[in-house]
């Protein structure tokens, strides 16, 4: 490659969330369904104990409504999607030249502290996810534009608690 | 109208169908800039609300067109699925997730896409969500009765505050612009000057998108919800169901379907009470055309495997009721060909005429005609159970 490569930026919030809205619309009006992501990576985790312990996926009753007996957790739409956000963003890191090995961090943590966080982090987010029924796209974008009671209280709840212990974690970011 | 039945696409096109919509999604989210933790955590301290912008300005895009489709009729509310209230683990989940976002710095969905841009925390944190996830499939057990406690089934804003849709969406769209406007405002004070949107002649970009937006929401104020009939007008994919009586079953079909134990029957008589009380089909509940509505929850809600066959005298009320019924979203819906009258000149001694006999309501031998006994007739079957999948939502 010849050309320089500074990453594009990024596009302009409003246009993004309006370019999102009508993705999210278009998706309710086509398929009924809105976006998702954490119920499709929910099914990979149960293939996969599936492949290992499937006696055991049988006999959870949580594990078994997606993948017991001869039922394949990886047939749904939502794992379909998912394959297609990693696509999409992969397409969308070439195009603007941000598609590189890096590690995104605050200016005054290591690398490795950084990646021990993350992981915490998503396991935290995995956890409380599965609590809610729904991470940030299921509950929060889905059920928030189709009016959903519980998703605008999850939305409040996240954002509450996000900004409380934003206070604390401020060596993490700044 | 909208939504579509998309099993004529068969598995390969359904599964292209939410590859592609994933690819538009995965796109719109690493332009806008959610595959940087950086940016994300941003929003946390006011240095860039980009983040909070964007969701907020897509929730409230999709939710404007939805209303507005609904409203015209283009679009079936009804058919999509709006997530279930659970109320305490949705808001003790909210909680938790809002640590996993500062501490880690994505949310799932992004998560994805800064992996997919190589980033390393990006990955980290898709493997944290798998280990979360895999510990809470583990322990849910522990977590009853808790993780269903507070359950409400589908209530949106509107029904749990006594407000029309348009109305929602209005005070929605009023709460977004002020958060907007606040947003650059706080920012500006803790941080210094916001870049200002582009210019069209004397106003900015987003004044003017804002200013669409609220002539967009005005209209809806004023929107009257459309009642069922009105929505069935509009359903004229499914008017043929009546018009080529294909949902009209044989008295001998329902005769047979009273019979079958595979089967639920769900049989409701729409006549008036006394008409009711002096001859009806075994096991026939007494409903009301009006009274319909308010049963609809329940109806919905049926087990998987019933069939509902709808009784009038002869067919005027049943077919309203249909219509009804069918816009309303209830499945495997059908009516008596002929009504009670219909059933009589098969099983009776002639139509029962008013005034005949005592009021005996299901003690007649018409009521339950034993089906082995040279009741043999020869007919066109045509219920066929429609078992539609349990739609999950978004993260289910």
């Amino acid at each position: 490659m010849t050309t320089a490569r500074t990453p594009a930026p990024y596009w302009n919030p409003y246009f993004g969330g309006a370019m999102l809205g009508l993705l999210l619309f278009l998706s309710f009006a086509v398929t009924s369904n809105g976006l998702g992501a954490s119920g499709a990576l929910n099914r990979v985790v149960v293939a996969t104990e599936g492949v290992v312990a499937q006696r055991h996926v049988d006999t959870t009753p949580y594990l078994a409504e997606m993948g017991g007996a001869d039922r394949n957790p990886l047939d749904h739409w939502m794992v379909w999607e998912i394959l297609g956000i990693i696509l999409g963003g992969l397409a969308s890191g070439l195009i603007h030249k941000r598609a590189k090995v890096e590690t995104f961090k605050g200016p005054h943590i290591s690398v490795r502290t950084r990646l021990v966080f993350a992981l915490a982090g998503g396991a935290i987010m995995g956890y409380g996810a599965r609590l809610a029924r729904g991470c940030t796209s299921g509950q929060g974008l889905s059920g928030g534009s189709t009016m959903s009671l519980g998703s605008w209280l999850f939305l409040f709840a996240m954002f509450a608690s996000a900004y409380f212990v934003a206070i604390f974690a401020r060596r993490l970011w700044r | 109208m909208a939504p579509f039945d998309l099993s004529g696409l068969g598995a390969g096109g359904s599964a292209a169908l939410f590859i592609a919509i994933g690819i538009l999604f995965g796109y719109v989210l690493e332009a806008s800039g959610f595959g940087d933790s950086r940016k994300l955590a941003g929003q946390f301290y006011f240095t860039d609300l980009a983040v909070l912008k964007v969701m907020f300005t897509g929730i409230v895009v999709a939710m404007v067109l939805i209303v507005w489709t609904s409203s015209v009729g283009l679009l079936n509310f009804d058919d999509l699925w709006v997530n279930s209230t659970f109320l305490w683990p949705g808001i003790v989940g909210g909680l938790v997730m809002g640590v996993g976002f500062v501490v880690g710095g994505y949310c799932p969905g992004t998560s994805l896409v800064s992996m997919a841009t190589l980033k390393k925390d990006g990955a980290m944190f898709v493997v944290g969500v798998l280990l979360g996830i895999f510990v809470f499939g583990e322990s849910v057990e522990l977590l009853e009765p808790f993780f269903s406690s507070g359950e409400m089934g589908r209530v949106t804003l509107g029904s749990a505050l006594g407000l029309s849709p348009g109305v929602v969406v209005a005070l929605v769209t009023v709460l977004a612009l002020v958060f907007f406007v606040g947003a650059d405002f706080i920012q500006k004070k803790l941080h210094g000057p916001v870049a200002p949107g582009r210019r069209v002649g004397r106003f900015t970009i987003p004044t003017l998108a804002a200013a669409g937006l609220v002539l967009a929401v005005i209209p809806l104020l004023f929107v009257k919800e459309p009642g069922y009939l009105d929505k069935w007008e509009k359903m004229t994919d499914k008017h043929a169901l009546v018009t080529e009586r294909q949902v009209q079953i044989d008295p001998a079909e329902l005769l047979a379907t009273m019979g079958d134990d595979a089967l639920r029957l769900e049989l409701l008589d729409l006549r008036p009470e006394p008409a009711y009380n002096r001859f009806h089909i075994q096991d026939a509940q007494r409903a009301d055309l009006r009274g319909l509505e308010g049963a609809r929850e329940r109806l919905l809600h049926l087990p998987t495997n019933t069939v509902i066959v709808l009784v009038d005298q002869q067919e005027e009320r049943s077919t309203k009721a249909f219509a009804l019924l069918t816009a309303m979203g209830v499945r495997n819906v059908y009516l008596l060909e002929g009504g009670v009258d219909g059933w009589l000149s098969v099983y009776g001694d002639g139509p029962m005429r008013p005034g005949d006999g005592p009021a005996l309501g299901e003690r007649w031998a018409a009521s339950r005609p034993n089906a082995h006994e040279g009741h043999e007739r020869e007919y066109t079957k045509k219920i066929k159970l429609v078992v539609k999948a349990k739609k999950s939502g978004g993260c289910g």
